[in-house]
């Protein structure tokens, strides 16, 4: 049991690089998260499905605390999230994250995007963040685009931007909430290329998405949630040919 | 159709008749329409220039070399020799020197207010947010008015000792005194060395930048070396000139002992003075424009997106960083714009100064300024809340399975593969999170610093309010506002033709109620209010005789020049008194309660005089009560000496009736006094003294050959502080019982024709509608009709706009002003966008023009020149010629939001109008305007709103509305003393008409009556 797991089951912060037990968070009087337990190895890549309000983005955003949890333990990478702002910081810091509306910066040309937070936040020198953002942006395949403004992109480039503005911080953990609902079809192959890329170099990702090929193809594992909670969890292989839990069957129903 | 018909060429080639080709006819008309408006305005100019120049005036700049004749007490130092050239550069310093100070408190102020108006602390929130509604819904000349009347000059007399704060700052109604800065000889070589220390810095900065920059890292650590460099040049040339360059002079209160042995401040000297209107006028601007700057502020952060600052949160950019990197670039650039123009606004609104007497641009010259002050508000994007997910219910039920589904859930032995088996089931939040516990939690105390800030402001508030409170309850002077009610609804309007006034009211609150029960819906809350407002009104009166009413007290005296005048009041039938007669000796303390006399320290002096320590107490005083019938038959007699025994008794008055109480006195000094317990002081209204008449018949004239004093209101004046039982049987009983039946009348109207509008719109709401508009066009005739008067007329007998006033005024003038600058507005609007150039042109012309001049000068200049233009003109009134300048001044700013709502129709309407072979006029009228009228709704009620408070800016030509009418009352002697609460009263009023048809415009604005209609 690693997926869902026990709220009692021993934290092990060895092997596992995110920890998460006994998570309940509510929205005023909204149980929105109900006793969640999941621990991530290094490097494994976890896909969350579930219906519409289930939690899901929720979930993956107390991980870098963009939303305050009331109860339950998350250790990240050895540290634990609680109100000590020292911690939030380092934690924010090794964890990047990638969103459905890409939130680029208007007012700041893609290399600006990118740069931004190595040198204020990092402390890098410009030099170091900018050839560091050439990299990136080679590797997310818009190597040309470093000197327009976000508003100049398509939807695609926009993301990927986003993906290598996130990979900037150097984080070891990839969060991304639902990072291709916003594109049309034709852009969403270049940002999921771009996620399987970084999938195979061997970063930590979890990722919101209905993409189910992607799913299928990338993830080591997929947790569906309803209802605030994880109803089943599984490889793939598992989730996609032996649902067992009637929830997953109707929802793959649904969605296949 | 090989071949073209012969004739059609023809028609081709032939030439069209001149009065039929489009070119020609735009060009006529632009001519026709050119020479009219050029003509009207030179016939004009010509009447104005004649009519000056029989006054003996040629228009021309020589009167600038003349001297002026007055002093300037503000400003650079100017005589009564200097020119008027002079006066005018003083002015022109003055007003600089309020706009530039001006602009940078306002803007601190401003973004401080802005930014807390945002703060995750409700209390913080929500002060800033009572701040801007207060100040924006309150006319900025009365708020002016009332830091000048009622803050600095009702400071301590500097005669009697100014109050000291540390620094030392000296506060007096002479102004404000503080500690100087003096520049000596040395100054301008020590200067030298500052400038070479800011050079040098500057290259510090520079140098430290690219270094940074060429190292690659943030630009930090370059404040204080750049600081250090000037410091120390700083230091080194303070030592090197020798003496000290700059010396300070603290102000000192020059003393006076008078010949009395009293000793006085005659002046402050040293130091550098503020006078009360420089403070007062730089104070009202940046608190008012503030308001403004602040709803600035809170839009631009607000209209950034969230998502940014998750973004930038998930980045791991600290608060400040965030603040400063993303937020704030992208906020400046929606907040610049609509803060220059309220930079502007400051600007123009600085000519109100001429109200207060401070001498600025628009004051000492007098004439016409490019300076602008009018107040016209923002109209502020509106933001709706951020966007979050709602929960799909519908799908989720779908999707639910029951609960026995869970049952055959099974755990598969890969570890990787979990599937639930005991759901857990929906909880409660922990305790801290919900309820008024966790609301504390997350809106009061949600890190260390907002738990500070909410105590401090916890703290302040409890002040302020107990300060305001006892303000209110225990010492303010109310009778200045019951006294004078039917002054500040109606001003000077004849007293036996209120009823007209009434009866307007009674239409428009109908109208209003019938328009509310329509377009509206009642909420819950608002019903509770008015229920609960009806019944306390219905009570009130009653609720307060509960209370004892304080005692009077009158004295007779000896040795003064006036022994008490009879005075009457009216008693019931067996209505009972309690008589108290005692001798005053020095030890007697000053009672509580109402006494006979002017004021407070009339009455302190009163008693001093008679109780001078050389004056022997020898005196021998009586009084008796009677019918006003039979002054000489007493109901009653007491009678004391000095150093004697009280006398009192208990007596009960035969009949409903005037009644009399009369004292003689005997001996050279000495004084006692009367105590009254069980006669409620009259009321000296007018309707109460007609109520007075009715019931008890006319009061004696004279009572052995003197005039009486009434115990009434006005006569009397409370001395001590009240306490809440005496507040409610002084102030709210009397108040309750002048405003009680109209505004209960006007409470029924209201809720009846709200029951009829819903009645109406049920059966048929189209139909309903339709009629309620036509009875709102017809009641503005109607209504100007009943008030102004038929000629001849015996039921209407005309009353002259010189006599209304007061809220009255206040109102006729807003509605008149946006009803009468319609058509002006809506043509203005079209010949901006018309096709020909010379209409285009004159249009825009007027439209910039009027909206580059205040208000304050369009008003002034209308009252001036309106009667110089026509020679027939000169015997209109100033309310007339009030009205005339605000309708053109409304005229312009109607038509720029004439102009948004004929830009926002799409162009194919146009078009597709034109293709209907539709001409100009019919597609304006039937396509055009209803389309840009019905979206621009909201604009238009901003409008009105913004009138309604301008309409204060009248009191400049000396009009009696709302304003002028307070101003008017607190001159009156009797009154002396009172700005602050006459003040404060119009400020509710102001308040509560522009907060509800704010509110009413916003809710017009969400239920999308402005909006264009979907197909
Ligand atoms: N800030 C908030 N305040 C109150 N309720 C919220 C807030 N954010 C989310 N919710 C509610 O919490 C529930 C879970 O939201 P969440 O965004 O995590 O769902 P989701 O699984 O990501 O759905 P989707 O697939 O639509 O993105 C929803 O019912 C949502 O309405
Ligand atoms: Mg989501």
């Amino acid at each position: 049991m690693d997926a869902g797991v026990d709220a009692s089951a021993p934290v092990n912060t060895e092997a596992n690089i995110i920890v998460v037990r006994g998570l309940n968070k509510w929205f005023g009087d909204f149980h929105v998260l109900k006793d969640v337990s999941v621990d991530v190895r290094h490097q494994e890549v976890v896909v969350i499905c579930g219906p519409s309000g289930s939690g899901k983005s929720t979930f993956i955003r107390t991980i870098n605390r963009l939303e305050e949890h009331q109860e339950g333990t998350i250790i990240v990478d050895g540290i634990e999230l609680t109100h000590d702002v020292r911690n939030i910081a380092q934690i924010r810091s090794e964890i990047g994250m990638v969103f459905q509306q890409f939130n680029l910066f208007p007012h700041l040309t893609v290399m600006q995007n990118i740069t931004l937070a190595p040198i204020w936040v990092r402390r890098w020198s410009r030099d170091e963040a900018e050839a560091k953002a050439r990299q990136l942006l080679e590797r997310v395949g818009i190597p040309e685009q470093a000197d327009k403004y976000p508003g100049q992109l398509s939807g695609g480039q926009q993301q990927r931007v986003a993906i290598a503005r996130a990979l900037a911080m150097e984080p070891k953990i990839m969060l991304f909430d639902e990072p291709t609902s916003a594109l049309d079809p034709e852009m969403i192959k270049e940002v999921l290329d771009v996620m399987k890329e970084l999938a195979q170099s061997g970063m930590t990702m979890l990722v919101v998405t209905h993409e189910m090929g992607f799913a299928r193809e990338v993830a080591d594992r997929i947790l569906f949630f309803d209802y605030g909670r994880i109803v089943e969890a599984g490889t793939p292989e598992h989730f996609f040919h032996n649902p067992q839990h009637d929830r997953t069957k109707l929802f793959l129903s649904q969605i296949l | 159709m090989s071949q073209r018909s012969p004739t059609f060429d023809a028609s081709l080639h032939q030439p069209v008749p001149l009065w039929r080709d489009v070119r020609v006819l735009t060009l006529v008309a632009q001519i026709i329409f050119a020479v009219l408006v050029v003509s009207v305005g030179i016939a004009l100019l010509n009447n104005m220039l004649t009519a000056l120049r029989s006054a003996g005036i040629t228009p021309n700049a020589d009167f600038l070399q003349r001297t002026a004749g007055f002093e300037l007490l503000e400003g650079p130092a100017f005589s009564r020799e200097d020119t008027f050239a002079d006066a005018f550069r003083v002015a022109v310093v003055n007003t600089l020197r309020v706009v530039s100070v001006g602009l940078v408190l306002t803007t601190i102020l401003g973004v401080v207010i802005g930014i807390a108006r945002l703060s995750s602390n409700w209390l913080v929130r929500h002060i800033a947010l009572v701040y801007i509604e207060a100040l924006q819904n309150t006319p900025l000349l009365v708020q002016l008015y009332f830091i000048y009347l009622g803050v600095f000059l009702a400071l301590p007399n500097l005669r009697d000792g100014p109050i000291e704060l540390p620094g030392p700052v000296y506060l007096s109604n002479r102004g404000l005194v503080t500690p100087g800065v003096v520049f000596t000889e040395t100054a301008s070589i020590w200067f030298l060395y500052v400038i070479v220390g800011l050079v040098a810095a500057s290259f510090v900065w520079y140098a430290r930048t690219r270094a940074a920059e060429r190292a690659g890292h943030p630009p930090t650590g370059r404040l204080a070396p750049a600081v250090a460099t000037v410091a120390v040049l700083a230091a080194v040339g303070w030592l090197a000139v020798g003496a000290p360059p700059i010396t300070f002079s603290l102000p000192v209160p020059d003393m006076r002992e008078l010949p009395t042995g009293e000793v006085v401040v005659r002046r402050v000297e040293g130091g550098d003075t503020l006078t009360p209107e420089f403070s007062a006028l730089l104070l009202g601007l940046v608190i008012y424009t503030a308001a403004f700057i602040a709803e600035v502020v809170r839009a631009g952060v607000q209209a950034v997106p969230y998502g940014q600052i998750e973004a930038a949160r998930a980045q791991g950019f600290s608060y400040f960083q965030t603040l400063q990197l993303i937020v704030l670039p992208q906020a400046l650039r929606i907040i610049i714009p609509p803060l220059g123009n309220q930079y502007l606004n400051l600007a123009k609104n600085s000519s109100l100064a001429i109200a207060i007497g401070f001498p600025d641009v628009f004051s000492v010259s007098n004439t016409i300024a490019n300076q602008s002050g009018q107040s016209v508000t923002m109209l502020l994007p509106h933001h709706g809340e951020l966007p979050h997910d709602e929960p799909d219910d519908l799908r989720r039920d779908q999707l639910h399975q029951p609960a026995d589904a869970d049952q055959g859930a099974v755990r598969m032995s890969d570890r990787y593969v979990y599937v639930e088996t005991a759901p857990p089931e929906a909880r409660k939040p922990p305790a801290t999170e919900v309820g008024a516990l966790g609301w504390m939690r997350k809106n009061l105390f949600g890190t260390w610093y907002d738990a500070l800030l909410t105590l401090v402001f916890a703290f302040l508030i409890v002040y302020a309010a107990v300060g305001l409170l006892n303000w209110v309850v225990g010492a303010a002077n109310w009778d200045v506002v019951v006294n004078n009610l039917r002054l500040f609804g109606s001003g000077r309007y004849p007293a036996d033709q209120v009823g007209r006034v009434t009866a307007v009211t009674l239409i428009v609150t109908a109208l209003s109620g019938l328009a509310w029960g329509l377009w509206g819906r009642m909420s819950r809350v608002t019903q509770i209010l008015w229920g609960t407002g009806l019944v306390m009104l219905l009570i009130a009166p009653a609720f307060a005789s509960l209370f004892p009413i304080p005692p009077i007290y009158a004295a007779p005296t000896a040795g003064t020049s006036s022994p008490l005048a009879p005075l009457i009041f009216v008693g019931g039938e067996n209505q009972s008194l309690h008589l108290t007669f005692t001798p005053v000796t020095r030890e007697t303390e000053t009672p509580k309660g109402f006494i006979g006399g002017a004021s407070r320290t009339a009455w302190g002096e009163y008693t001093r005089t008679a109780l001078e320590p050389e004056q022997a107490d020898d005196l021998t005083a009586t009084v008796w009560i009677a019918e006003a019938s039979a002054p000489d038959r007493p109901l009653v007699t007491l009678t004391v000496t000095s150093g004697g025994e009280a006398e009192s008794a208990e007596i009960t008055l035969p009949a409903a009736s005037w009644y009399v109480i009369q004292s003689a006195v005997e001996g050279a000094s000495g004084a006692a006094w009367l105590k009254i317990e069980g006669v409620p002081p009259m009321r000296s209204s007018t309707s109460a003294q007609a109520e007075y008449e009715q019931v008890y018949g006319p009061p004696p004239a004279t009572i052995d050959g003197e005039r009486p004093h009434r115990l009434d209101i006005a006569w009397l004046r409370f001395v001590g502080t009240r306490n809440l039982s005496d507040f409610v049987a002084v102030v709210v009983g009397p108040f309750a019982a002048e405003v009680n039946r109209l505004a209960l009348v006007v409470s029924l109207v209201v809720v009846v024709s709200y029951w009829v509008g819903m009645a109406a719109g049920r059966i048929n709401e189209k139909l309903s509608r339709r009629l309620a508009v036509a009875a709102w066009l017809v009641s503005f005739p109607v209504t100007m009709l009943i008030l102004r008067g038929l000629d001849g007329s015996e039921a209407l007998p005309v009353v002259g706009t010189d006599r209304w006033g007061g809220l009255l005024l206040t109102l006729v003038l807003a509605v008149v002003g946006i009803v009468a600058a319609f058509p002006i507005g809506v043509l203005a609007a079209l010949g901006r966008r018309s096709r020909l150039p010379a209409v285009r042109i004159i249009c825009t012309f007027y439209i910039e023009f009027v909206r580059g001049v205040p208000l304050v000068t369009v008003i002034w200049a209308a009252n001036v020149m309106v009667p110089l233009m026509e020679p027939r003109l000169a015997s209109v009134d100033s309310v007339i010629r009030a009205m005339v300048g605000m309708t053109l001044f409304t005229g312009a700013y109607l038509a720029e939001v004439v102009r948004g709502g004929l830009q926002a129709i799409p162009r194919g309407q146009e078009e597709a109008a034109r293709a209907l072979g539709m001409n100009a006029v019919v597609m304006t009228v039937l396509i055009v305007l209803p389309q840009a009228l019905r979206a621009v709704i909201p604009a238009i009620a901003g409008l009105f709103i913004a009138l309604f408070k301008d309409t204060s800016l009248v009191v400049i030509i000396g009009l009696l509305e709302l304003l002028g009418i307070a101003r008017t009352v607190i001159s009156q002697p009797e009154y002396v003393g009172t700005q602050r609460e006459a003040f404060v009263f119009i400020a509710v009023i102001y308040f509560v008409f522009s907060y509800a048809m704010s509110s009413a415009s916003r809710r017009l604005e969400a239920s999308g009556a402005g909006a264009a209609r979907k197909l």
